[in-house]
């Protein structure tokens, strides 16, 4: 930019003050979060797919729920979305039980939003706006558009992490999944600690087994198919 | 006991509760919890047991449009509250659309049957007396459950003195109409959320837990008019607490 001879000193000063503050803005924001493009790109491109499988209502539920969480799993960050979930908590948990838990809590996220797809009914989504939070994340308003959730709003929160940018909290009408999960979980562990929310994750887990299954049912019910790792003692039940 | 008299004693204990409970030391998330408990499953095993089975039924046998004429009728009946509380909270932008969805609905709509005013879109908005309470600086208090009614706060639960005070139809309708009206709305409106509310149940680990979070989720995002977290929410949700 050319500057026009400023008429005094001080508002020449003022003015590179002004830009070194801009200039030292932008470098001190990590990642440049301030370019929104790439994650809202992500956030659309995988909205897009996500509905284009969901419309195809040839294949069954659960191979609709399937090839979306075949999609959407490198779009979450699990490792991140289960420590904050699990907050203080996480320290008390050792590295085989944290590995367990992102595994059976991704599971159980999976299936709880699997579970939905048949109430799918051509509903279509709208990129409203993004936002710039702290910790240079970005969330990124929807909105439903059609069905009968029209009108429901959907934020997703993305944070940049080694695998680019991904989806650490999904907040629906103003209710985030962190928040939801961790109230829950902080009663469970505050009354058995990590092993007792471990086994209930794994209760939940197996009993919406054939759930997620239905047409190949008969597969599920042969024998070996259900394996209990790292537990050795047969189950008391 | 009539009907009108049993609301009268109703909203009497209502008041009696809310004017009580803010005087509670509000420690932890859920203070109220060993009331709350008992009546959220007293609410479960009426919805169990009586709403959901009669909703099913009620699903079954009305047509789709049928259920969303109904829907719209009782919607256009409370908009006058919403209307009330748009001007409490000082929005003319929302009490203008808010007026027009009435005069729109209840004439072209044919008495509210019909949402035409969301066909020309006119946006709805949702307000109510809990929400401007919020507006004006007055914390959520407990988290509170009523019979029947649901999730509340010691706050929220002066919406329902306040907006039936603000619902004109009660006025000159008698007890025993707007009684039997509530309860055909109430089955409608389950019927509605059927599919939904047997996810919920069944994706939840301690479904107490989950409402109790959601509701207070929602209204945080009801009152506050957007779903940016204030700071402090966003440090304890979004920062790993202890980075090894």
């Amino acid at each position: 930019m050319t500057s026009t001879n400023s008429k005094t000193m001080s508002s020449h000063w003022i003015g590179r003050a002004f830009t070194a503050l801009l200039v030292w803005a932008l470098l001190a924001t990590p990642g440049l979060a301030q370019d929104a493009s790439e994650p809202l790109a992500i956030v659309r491109e995988t909205l897009d797919e996500v509905l284009g499988i969901l419309a195809k209502t040839d294949l069954s539920a659960a191979k609709r729920a399937q090839e979306v969480e075949e999609l959407t799993a490198h779009r979450f960050d699990l490792a991140t979305i289960s420590r904050l979930v699990l907050a203080r908590r996480w320290k008390g948990f050792s590295p085989e039980q944290r590995e367990e838990f992102a595994e059976e809590f991704g599971t159980m996220l999976a299936r709880s939003y699997g579970a939905r797809i048949t109430s799918y009914e051509q509903e279509q989504i709208a990129i409203l706006d993004h936002r710039f939070e702290p910790r240079g994340d970005l969330t990124v308003l929807t909105r439903v558009v059609g069905g009968t959730a029209d009108g429901i709003e959907i934020d997703y929160r993305l944070r940049k992490g080694d695998d680019g940018w991904q989806v650490i909290d999904v907040i629906i009408e103003g209710i985030s999944l962190v928040s939801s999960y961790r109230s829950q979980f902080a009663e469970i562990l505050a009354r058995g600690g990590p092993d007792e929310l471990l086994r209930m994750l794994r209760e939940k887990n197996a009993s919406t087994e054939g759930a997620r299954s239905e047409p190949e049912a008969n597969e599920v019910q042969k024998e070996g198919t259900e394996e209990a790792p790292g537990e050795p003692e047969a189950n008391p039940s | 006991m009539s009907q009108r008299g049993f609301r009268a004693r109703w909203i009497a204990i209502l008041l009696a509760l809310g004017g009580l409970l803010p005087g509670c030391a509000t420690n932890g998330p859920d203070p109220l919890e060993s009331w709350n408990r008992p009546v959220f499953a007293f609410n479960e095993g009426f919805d169990k047991h009586i709403l959901e089975p009669a909703a099913r039924g009620w699903d079954a046998v009305a047509p789709e449009l049928v259920q969303t004429g109904i829907r719209n009728f009782f919607d256009n009946l409370r908009m006058p509250v919403t209307l009330a509380n748009d001007l409490l909270q000082l929005k003319p932008l929302a009490a203008t659309q808010d007026l027009g969805r009435i005069l729109v609905n209840t004439t072209a709509g044919i008495g509210g049957i019909l949402d035409v005013a969301s066909m020309i879109e006119i946006p709805e908005n949702d307000e109510d007396f809990g929400q401007t309470l919020g507006r004006y600086g007055v914390p959520a208090g407990a988290y509170l459950m009523i019979p029947l009614l649901g999730p509340s706060t010691t706050r929220d639960v002066w919406r329902y003195p306040a907006d039936a005070a603000a619902t004109p139809y009660t006025y000159y309708v008698p007890g025993w109409a707007s009684f039997s009206a509530r309860v055909v709305e109430m089955f409608n409106i389950r019927a509605y959320y059927l599919e939904e509310v047997l996810t919920s149940r069944e994706s939840a680990l301690d479904y107490y837990v989950f409402v109790r979070n959601a509701y207070l989720q929602n209204r945080r995002r009801k009152v506050a008019d957007t779903t940016e977290q204030p700071p402090e929410l966003q440090d304890d949700l979004y920062e790993f607490e202890d980075d090894e």
